[in-house]
């Protein structure tokens, strides 16, 4: 019944005799990628569900005043009373439990990405005119291209630099806040937490279903992608590796839309007719009115200083 | 008399309107039964679930559950919609489908929220499904943070907060350790004295005589092909030979005689 070959010995199939190291694509960053995701969501909860300062709120009281002293933020003038909240956001964050190092790291990891681009050209006098502090170099003469001016010396202005820490401070504070609020709190509550802010509740339902199962879906691409690599003993060529991708991205969206025909049953099958239906939240308590008035009062103060402050 | 709780005449459904899933069913389930549903990989055990559970409808033939006909149209109206779902809660096979919320607590509310129950009552039953099944220090989880044998705790706690008549169970016990299927042995029968109405697809026979009063068995060729008592059934080797249940392998490990795998 078993055919001869199966019965032999693997041994004698030779070797290849050149250690050629074989490629990790784009498939194996891909899925180190999805892998990263995964670990990031598993770290983020394990500090949501730490005792603090922020684990402590109501999510709806924190989502607000986040977007309250963001706000703030964003119309701010004056870099030092920026670069005061961003300080701020520091001290809750430790006053939250997280590590401060994780979390510079975490929020400094997209700054320079954003910002850098946008920022730079802002530093010099093309596009910021103003008081020269560092001239980078000389043209023979000035150039007007279009309704841009291009001056003889090209230089790094003060107003530029100003500019440009005023800016960083805003994106760096802001996105402090965004992380510290994403970080402290479950994804679930911050998803019904969105109910304050008039969502539609059909819509938190299915942003909180779209979050499930793309974990659900990861996990199923990281498993195609191992039960390959466990059979592969030669790499194939750039466009089969491209081949095989598209095939299981295929494959992948046929699933989740059968796994979508089935969740809808499962929810139909506990009554669900198209109206969304969630247990009104816990009350808001003593600790979420006193952080609520804490941080009107920040915000007051800093707005009040920013405005008084001479104009840079 | 009582009218049945589901009564099936000549039912058949093929998908995608050719592909047949089941042939010819004609099946009455009374209330209080306990129901076993055996048949291999494909004979169209799930389908027969789904149609249970009016998820899907007959190609031809009649369903009717509660002494009504099922259909799409009558499950649309508010009215039956909330009489049907409040009295039959399905456990699907697959956990992952089931679990959709992102939290166990929420996923437990889901089907008392949508019956429209106060919250107070929706509260005081999760906190009693939770307590009942021993898994009140899962709630604040997600789906994703659970074992298989978790989320098939979950799943069925989330049905059980609908308090339904009759649970449909599709392979409960698949890719279940061994104590997990115990557990869930010991609880079909503790929702069999409260007077449910349990109906369980499977493939594994030694699972029947523990869950079930009654056996249909679906054949291969997707029509029921025995009708019986649990002891009859698992002691008819030629049928469940038939309806590729059991190899001649397993003849040992099921205690037939030498004349049973003389004749198999």
């Amino acid at each position: 019944m078993i055919p001869d070959w199966l019965t032999q010995d693997c041994s004698s199939i030779p070797l290849p005799a050149s250690p050629h190291r074989g490629r990790s694509g784009f498939v194996e960053k891909t899925i180190g990628n999805a892998a990263h995701f995964l670990r990031d969501t598993m770290v983020s909860e394990a500090v949501a569900r730490r005792s603090g300062l922020m684990q402590a709120l109501d999510p709806r009281i924190k989502l607000i005043t986040t977007l309250a002293i963001i706000v703030s933020v964003s119309i701010m003038r004056s870099p030092i009373t920026i670069w005061g909240v961003y300080v701020f956001t520091l001290l809750l964050a430790v006053a939250s439990s997280i590590s401060l190092i994780f979390f510079i790291k975490r929020v400094w990891l997209f700054i320079p990405l954003f910002s850098a681009v946008i920022v730079v050209p802002a530093l010099f006098n093309v596009v910021t005119p103003g008081e020269p502090v560092w001239t980078v170099f000389r043209l023979a003469r000035g150039y007007d291209i279009g309704p841009y001016h291009i001056p003889d010396t090209i230089a790094v202005t003060r107003q530029g630099v100003l500019t440009a820490v005023t800016f960083i401070g805003r994106v760096s504070a802001s996105v402090s806040l965004a992380v510290l609020l994403t970080l402290t709190t479950l994804w679930s509550e911050l998803l019904q937490a969105l109910s304050v802010l008039k969502v539609p509740r059909i819509f938190i339902l299915i942003l909180g279903m779209t979050y499930r199962y793309i974990i659900l879906l990861v996990h199923t691409v990281y498993d195609i992608h191992v039960a390959r690599k466990s059979r592969t003993i030669q790499y194939g060529s750039t466009g089969s590796e491209q081949r095989w991708v598209a095939s299981r991205m295929g494959y992948l969206l046929k699933k989740t839309y059968m796994l979508s025909q089935d969740v809808h049953s499962a929810m139909l099958s506990r009554g669900f007719s198209g109206d969304v239906r969630t247990l009104n939240a816990s009350s808001i308590r003593g600790y979420d009115y006193a952080w609520s008035l804490f941080v009107l009062f920040i915000c007051a103060v800093a707005l009040v200083a920013d405005h008084t402050m001479v104009p840079w | 008399m009582r009218t049945p709780l589901f009564e099936l005449s000549a039912v058949s459904y093929r998908y995608h309107a050719a592909i047949p899933a089941i042939e010819g069913i004609n099946l009455s389930i009374q209330y209080g039964e306990s129901l076993a549903i055996l048949g291999a990989n494909g004979s169209g055990k799930s389908t027969l679930m789904h149609m249970l559970d009016g998820l899907i409808f007959p190609t031809t033939g009649a369903v009717r559950a509660f002494g009504e006909v099922l259909t799409e149209d009558k499950l649309e109206t508010d009215t039956f919609r909330h009489f049907f779902r409040s009295r039959v809660g399905f456990v699907f096979q697959n956990p992952d489908i089931q679990l959709f919320c992102p939290k166990v607590y929420d996923e437990i509310a889901f089907g008392p929220l949508q019956l429209g129950l106060p919250a107070g009552e929706v509260m005081k039953r999760i906190d009693d499904v939770l307590t009942m099944l021993g898994i009140s220090s899962l709630k604040d989880r997600t789906p994703s943070q659970l074992s298989g044998g978790e989320k098939k705790r979950v799943a069925i706690a989330s049905v059980l907060s609908l308090n339904p008549q009759v649970l449909l169970m599709d392979e409960p016990t698949s890719s279940l350790d061994l104590r997990t299927r115990h557990w869930l042995i010991g609880l079909v029968s503790e929702l069999q004295k409260a007077g449910k109405t349990i109906i369980t697809t499977t493939h594994d026979i030694s699972l029947v005589k523990q869950i079930s009063s009654r056996v249909i068995v679906l054949g291969e060729d997707h029509s029921i092909i025995a009708d019986g008592t649990p002891s009859e059934i698992i002691t008819d080797h030629e049928l469940l030979h038939r309806a590729n249940i059991i190899h001649e392998h397993d003849l040992d490990t099921f205690g037939y005689s030498k004349e049973t795998r003389r004749s198999v």
